[in-house]
């Protein structure tokens, strides 16, 4: 039974749920997070030393706060040398100004930009925003990109040191690098949610669930950014994926998306994505995530028209080509046009690539295959089909494959 | 630089290997793996092995030999196999290793394979 009173529910709670705005607000004043990470550890000990005996405070958040700057206090004046910062940085501290401030403003918005600064190394942007934002540890983030838990903990280390020692503010830009700071952010905060999953099958997953993380911190940039043309395409993409997330493998078996039921999707999700679409649409600013969310929305569509609408998603993907190409934009694009049953525009599009950058990309394998099938080319086929299965993570998608394959 | 990825299974996988019915569609995403590797150029080698009840374990301690039936632990995972890739970094062999069958169903280690000391080394 869980007690709300209970000292040891509370601090988890608050831990959850409030790391990242006190992390924020703390690093913002620090100017240096792995700092501020230190001073929060030592308040959240503080509290499970002296809540149990004297109860919850009736604001939990602001109560570590206070102790993390008294904390932060202690530890400026024992420094042999202060910067101006740190002297103002007292003042501020040791006035009565604060001491009654019980909400602890949001400053993580201004956190996450810093963390996809330009400057930042761009394959670190993600790890840090989970890590600083959402309090994931190092070993978390590792095993979702597939890294040694021990080198994602030095890039982090890493890249904070750098935050601190550039001085690259914890702050939102100027406006006029808003717009491409924002993409950053945007990007990266995509970049968890797909991590090893495209969209397509043959990864994993459940990549460390982390696809709840980016879900929760798309829900909140679109909340803090409502005008964001991009940020509301993000979250709608998000949630027209996540409508589908129980359908995709039901009893270990692998429904792809053509096969699978409408009835299982789930429609709340997809009519608030529709809504987010909409008003994104006003501000008629067209860009990459929300050409995206367009995309899973024919798809999601089949739910009230009984099919998909290939033309649409063919145009679509032409569209998100030409301001966002990629990969996997060009090897969906092709299954479209398969799809569409135009075989030779997809294989014409399937032929745009090298060798190097397609070597290891398993949908291309797949729909390599599929259309070696169209064209009745067995030995061709058997030979990709191999590949394509090699390539696949996903244990469930492999035996969907070796299945549908077989000869 | 060169990695093994050492492939450890399950009993149960394992027990695939011992039934005529069951070995096809058991070894079938291994031969899909081989091929991948292959064909992006990373396969620097590798070999299954047999079961592991068909191995023995030696000693020699102070002139004495000890001769065992049996791999050399009896651990819930046993090592079925390997693989050497050769890959630019790191995270490349852990993505291929992520790839590889028993990374499913058991466990995969990676571990860079020792590269050749330099001639003056000390």
């Amino acid at each position: 039974m869980v007690n709300n009173d209970d000292p040891h529910f509370t601090i988890e709670r608050v831990a959850r749920e409030s790391y990242g705005r006190l992390i924020a607000y703390l690093a913002s004043d620090t100017r240096d997070i792995s700092e501020a990470e230190d001073l929060l550890s030592e308040a959240f000990q503080k509290a499970l030393q002296t809540w149990p005996e004297n109860g919850v405070p009736n604001h939990p958040e602001a109560w570590l706060l206070k102790v993390a700057r008294r904390k932060l206090i202690d530890w400026v004046r024992k420094r042999k040398m202060q910067s101006k910062h740190e002297d103002t940085l007292l003042q501020i501290y040791t006035s009565e100004k604060d001491a009654n401030d019980m909400t602890v403003d949001d400053r993580r918005l201004g956190l996450m930009f810093a963390c996809a600064h330009p400057e930042v190394d761009r394959s670190i942007h993600t790890p840090l925003i989970l890590n600083v934002i959402l309090g994931l540890t190092a070993k978390q983030i590792a095993s979702a990109f597939l890294v040694k838990p021990e080198t994602m903990g030095q890039r982090l280390s890493r890249a904070k040191s750098l935050l601190k020692t550039q001085q690259i503010p914890l702050e939102i830009p100027e406006q006029s690098e808003f717009g491409e700071r924002l993409s950053s952010v945007v990007e990266a905060i995509y970049c968890a949610f797909g991590l090893g999953w495209e969209m397509v099958p043959g990864s994993n997953p459940d990549s460390g669930a982390l696809s709840n993380e980016a879900f929760w911190l798309s829900e909140y940039l679109a909340r803090t950014l409502p005008n964001e043309p991009e940020t509301l395409g993000l979250h709608a993409l998000m949630l027209y994926i996540e409508s589908r997330k129980n359908s995709r493998i039901i009893e270990n078996e692998f429904i792809p998306l053509d096969k699978q039921s409408p009835d299982s999707w789930n429609h709340d999700f997809i009519d608030r994505a529709n809504q987010l679409l909409q008003t994104a649409s006003e501000k008629k600013q067209i860009g990459r995530f929300q050409l995206e969310a367009c995309i899973q929305s024919a798809h999601c569509e089949r739910a009230t028209t009984g099919k998909i609408n290939w033309p649409a998603i063919i145009t679509l993907y032409q569209a998100l080509l030409q301001i966002a190409p990629s990969l996997g934009a060009q090897v969906a694009y092709a299954s479209a046009l398969y799809k569409a049953g135009q075989l030779d525009a997809a294989e014409e599009a399937l032929n745009q690539f090298d060798q190097n950058s397609i070597s290891t990309y398993q949908p291309f394998w797949v729909l390599k295959t599929w259309l070696h099938l169209e064209r009745n080319k067995t030995t061709e086929a058997k030979k990709t089909q191999q590949i394509a299965i090699g390539l696949t993570e996903d244990k469930n998608v492999r035996n969907y494959l070796l299945q549908v394959w077989k000869r | 630089m060169q990695y093994a990825v050492l492939v450890y299974e399950t009993e149960t996988e394992l027990s695939n290997r011992l039934d005529p019915e069951k070995v096809g569609p058991y070894m079938a995403p291994y031969a899909a793996y081989w091929q991948a590797l292959e064909e992006s150029g990373v396969a620097a080698g590798g070999n299954g092995l047999e079961h592991p009840n068909t191995a023995t374990t030696l000693r020699v301690r102070d002139g004495k030999r000890e001769v065992q039936d049996g791999p050399f632990a009896d651990t819930k995972e046993m090592l079925g196999g390997l693989f050497i890739i050769d890959v630019e970094t790191e995270e490349e062999a852990l993505q291929w290793a992520a790839k590889c069958p028993s990374a499913s169903t058991g466990s995969v280690e990676v571990r860079p394979i020792m590269s050749d000391p330099e001639p003056d080394g000390e």
